[in-house]
């Protein structure tokens, strides 16, 4: 490896069917970096990971992998082929083939003809560090969703990638398989060294899992940054939108508070539902907590969400704006906030984000 | 009953007393039926497998035209084949006709068709995603496609005992091109339809009898290797 | 052969991409099927000799006998290629046979006429016999002579199946019936079943009818039919033999040479004799008539 980059993406664009689906500009990932890429469906997510593959070739612009240019289709194809075993990808629905789950997590190393003592070594070690070793001969069908994934996982690592790719490998998991494979997988990036780029439909899984956050939209990159930081400070308002904060209010709604110095007439204010209290505004006291702002509105819909409910309904003093906050279930079973009934929004401004305008 | 009776016990008589004209026209359908196969193999399972994984303007025709084949009449396959190896047709400088070669030749064409369309369909229906897959995993393109064939072996083993199955039946193109000729170009299925055709009912079901034994002992190994492998 | 075919089918798959590569195996694969059977064709002088002869000839088993020891004094190989008449002389007349052995005069002698056909010579005749079922429904066994025997079965309505194929039979049976001023297709007792006459005569057992069949396949079938002989002997009923060599200044790729030593051998001692015992050992009577060195004119109907 060389230099402080692996990988570097230069005025890729990706267009199928006339429409450009993928539009990044600049892209790089340095060497053991950790990245995940979240975005709604079509943004583009899974046509970048098929460019940093080097499976697809971008119609235009160029790839550089460890400072080598590799386009598919314009670099001859052995010194792609070279590349290309440098760059493993995990599906979200992994093929295996119809062998041996140890002839499945061998396959890679067989086709860069690797002696079968050293192919047999990687295998064993790998069906173990992924807890699969008593699954090794038997056959894909029959196994569970995440048993599958480990497979992949194991097939993938055992090439010692420097470039490590995962399309929404947990997509298809519930919750404790799902939590259960990120927290091995954590463990065994750091173990490997390799730069991996993680894409996921899970927000909350990035910070405990990547160094860097990218947001895409539209086959762009809409903002990228530390995980932390960018969830909690989204750089528009579809991202906003995306990252959950449903509530998108003109900031010029907060004024007059003294503490929001910043010129706020063109901006948005975004905030997540679960940091507002929707409450039954004779349960409250006259005046706002210290520091919270507090609206009237009328209820529209009431929906459950999870132990609580999610309320929501057009502001008394601007009908045109639609507020969501949570309310505690005793307050809905018991009727104090129904459909039509009114209501007070409180939040902490701090708990929200100024968005810009996009 | 008695009559088909009589005739499968003469069939193994004769298979197990060597009976040399029978050993020569079963050592001749095995001979040209087999060549034949091998020749479909070989050109239909890359053909079909290219036919299964490209897309291009036209393919759709081509797929319509290879399933149209493999319902090809053989009588069709043996005119055709005749006018090509008639003295004063296109091919005739070659002296083909009335040989084993010509029969090779018109049951090649009668097997192909199954071939490439049942190896189309095999590795069609093979995950799309597999061939990223593959490729992911750094698979060059031989290793890919190889690695695909594998997939859909049990597919294309369907597919050459079809193929053999279809040409070891055959009796019309064989006698239109072979000319059934004692001692040169007479095969098992000619064989019957000519004892017949003479009122040997017994001989005619007797050499029934070394057929349908050839093509069990055929397709029974093609069989077992279709299965190997594939113990769940 | 075939691997190291195989190996470099995939090379030149990956070199120059999947056409060349298919049509490169499309050619091998022609050439190997051409090569599986036989040494290369053209570089050997010709020593196959095609005969196209009928269906019937072969079934009488006498080319069985004959063949070989044709084969056994000569270097020329006999390819006998038997199918309808018709076919049979349409070869000839394309210049797909390099000789002809059928016994359709009528039909024969255009194609000496135009020069299709040479040295046509009688080889041997049997005649053809009517059978019917042992009942004889139209009573054909007391009729007089063919023409009689026709005329009684069409009066009576009864079954009889005729060739149908253009074949020297079916045209004996077409001239028989135009003689007798009778035109019998179209009518339901009459079936044309397009087949050899050995299945014909399987046929007129099983509906217990009448048909037109030369006595050599009669014989030979005896014993799975339920038919007799009801009507024989009359002169029309001869069906005569001829060889004919087909014309290597009309067509140059005939092998001439291998055609006559046939058709010489055809008409030597050893033929005629083989020709004039066929049969007896079997059937106590011969089956043919040697006629070599004779014409037909000794045969035409006073």
């Amino acid at each position: 490896m060389s230099g402080i980059e692996l990988v570097r993406l230069a005025d890729v664009r990706v267009v199928r069917d006339r429409q450009t689906i993928l539009d990044i500009p600049a892209l790089t990932i340095a060497p053991g970096e950790l990245l995940t890429v979240i975005g709604a469906n079509g943004a583009g997510k899974s046509t970048l990971l098929r460019v940093l593959a080097l499976v697809l070739a971008p119609t235009a612009g160029q790839v550089f992998f460890d400072g080598v240019r590799a386009n598919p289709g314009s670099t001859d194809d052995a010194s792609l082929l070279a590349l290309r075993r440098r760059v493993t990808m995990v599906f979200q629905s992994p093929v295996l083939l119809a062998r041996t789950v140890r002839d499945n997590v061998a396959a890679g190393l067989q086709f860069r003809k690797l002696p079968r003592t050293e192919v047999e070594a990687q295998v064993d070690y790998w069906l173990d560090r992924l807890g699969i070793a008593e699954l090794a001969n038997r056959r894909p069908l029959g196994l569970s969703g995440g048993e599958t994934q480990r497979v992949a996982l194991a097939r993938a690592l055992v090439l010692k990638p420097d470039l490590l790719l995962l399309d929404e490998p947990t997509a298809n998991l519930d919750a404790p398989t799902r939590a259960r494979l990120l927290g091995d997988l954590r463990g065994i990036l750091a173990e490997v060294a390799a730069s991996a780029v993680l894409v996921t439909h899970e927000v909350r899984e990035a910070p405990y899992f990547a160094d860097r956050m990218i947001v895409m939209g539209g086959g762009r990159i809409r903002q990228q940054g530390r995980p932390d930081v960018v969830i909690d400070n989204p750089a528009d308002r579809e991202t906003a939108s995306f990252l959950g904060f449903d509530n998108i209010l003109p900031a010029t709604l907060l004024e007059p508070a003294a503490y929001l110095g910043a010129e706020l007439a063109d901006k948005s204010f975004c905030i997540r539902p679960e940091d507002v209290a929707a409450a039954p505004l004779a349960a409250l006291p006259a005046a706002a907590r210290d520091g919270s702002i507090r609206f009237a509105a009328t209820v529209a819909r009431i929906a459950p969400w999870g132990p609580a409910f999610r309320v929501s309904g057009p502001l008394e003093r601007a009908p045109s704006v639609i507020m969501s906050g949570t309310a505690p279930a005793a307050v809905v079973r018991d009727g104090l906030v129904r459909e039509g009934a009114g209501i007070a929004f409180e939040f902490n401004p701090a708990a929200g984000a100024f968005v810009g305008q996009s | 009953m008695e009559l088909i009776w009589q005739g499968v016990i003469e069939g193994f008589r004769l298979i197990f007393s060597l009976d040399p004209e029978v050993l020569r026209v079963t050592g001749l359908t095995l001979q040209v039926s087999g060549t034949a196969t091998l020749i479909a193999v070989i050109v239909g399972i890359p053909l079909g497998t290219w036919l299964g994984v490209s897309r291009f303007r036209g393919r759709g025709t081509l797929v319509t035209m290879v399933n149209v084949g493999m319902g090809l009449p053989p009588v069709v396959a043996g005119l055709l084949v005749s006018i090509l190896l008639w003295r004063n047709g296109p091919l005739g400088v070659l002296r083909l006709l009335y040989t084993p070669s010509a029969m090779v030749i018109a049951q090649g064409l009668i097997a192909s068709p199954l071939v490439i369309g049942l190896t189309r369909s095999a590795v069609e229906s093979l995950d799309p995603s597999i061939r990223e897959q593959l490729r992911s995993l750094g698979a060059s393109r031989g290793q890919m496609l190889w690695a695909m064939l594998n997939e859909c072996r049990i597919g294309l083993l369907a597919a050459v005992i079809a193929g053999f199955g279809g040409v070891i039946s055959e009796v019309g193109a064989s006698a239109m091109v072979g000319g059934n000729i004692t001692g040169h170009t007479r095969v098992l299925t000619t064989a019957i339809m000519l004892e017949v055709s003479k009122g040997n009912f017994g001989l005619a079901i007797a050499l029934s009898t070394v057929l349908l034994t050839l093509a069990y002992v055929a397709t029974a190994l093609l069989t077992n290797l279709q299965q190997k492998g594939t113990r769940r | 052969m075939y691997l190291g075919w195989g190996c470099g089918l995939l090379a030149s798959w990956r070199k120059t991409g999947l056409g060349k590569a298919i049509g490169t195996t499309l050619l091998l694969a022609v050439l190997v099927g051409a090569l599986s059977g036989c040494e290369l064709p053209w570089a050997k002088v010709n020593k196959e000799v095609i005969m196209a002869t009928t269906t019937s000839t072969r079934d009488s088993g006498l080319l069985d006998v004959l063949i070989p020891a044709f084969e056994a004094k000569s270097d020329f190989i006999i390819k006998s290629v038997a199918v309808g008449t018709g076919q049979a002389l349409e070869m000839g007349i394309k210049g797909e046979a390099d000789v002809l052995l059928v016994h359709a005069p009528s039909s024969e002698r255009p194609l000496v006429e135009d020069g299709t056909a040479i040295s046509r010579r009688m080889v041997m005749h049997n005649d053809f016999v009517i059978v019917g079922p042992p009942a004889d429904p139209a009573a054909v066994k007391e009729t007089a002579s063919a023409v009689e025997a026709l005329q009684a079965i069409a009066a009576g309505e009864d079954v009889f199946i005729s060739r149908g194929d253009e074949s020297g039979t079916h045209k004996m049976e077409k001239s028989l019936w135009t003689t007798a001023e009778l035109t019998p297709s179209g009518n339901k007792w009459y079936q044309e079943a397009g087949l050899g006459m050995g299945d014909t005569l399987a046929i007129a057992s099983e509906k217990e009818g009448y048909t037109l069949t030369d006595r050599a396949t009669y014989l030979a079938r005896k014993s799975t039919l339920e038919l007799e002989i009801v009507s024989e002997g009359d002169p029309v009923l001869l069906n005569l033999y001829h060889v004919m060599e087909v014309s290597s200044k009309k067509f140059p790729k005939v092998n001439a040479k291998g055609a006559k030593a046939w058709s010489d051998w055809l008409l030597g001692a050893e033929a005629q004799a083989i020709i004039a015992a066929f049969g007896v050992d079997k059937y106590g009577e011969p089956l043919f008539f040697a006629d070599g060195g004779k014409t037909e004119a000794i045969y035409a109907p006073k």
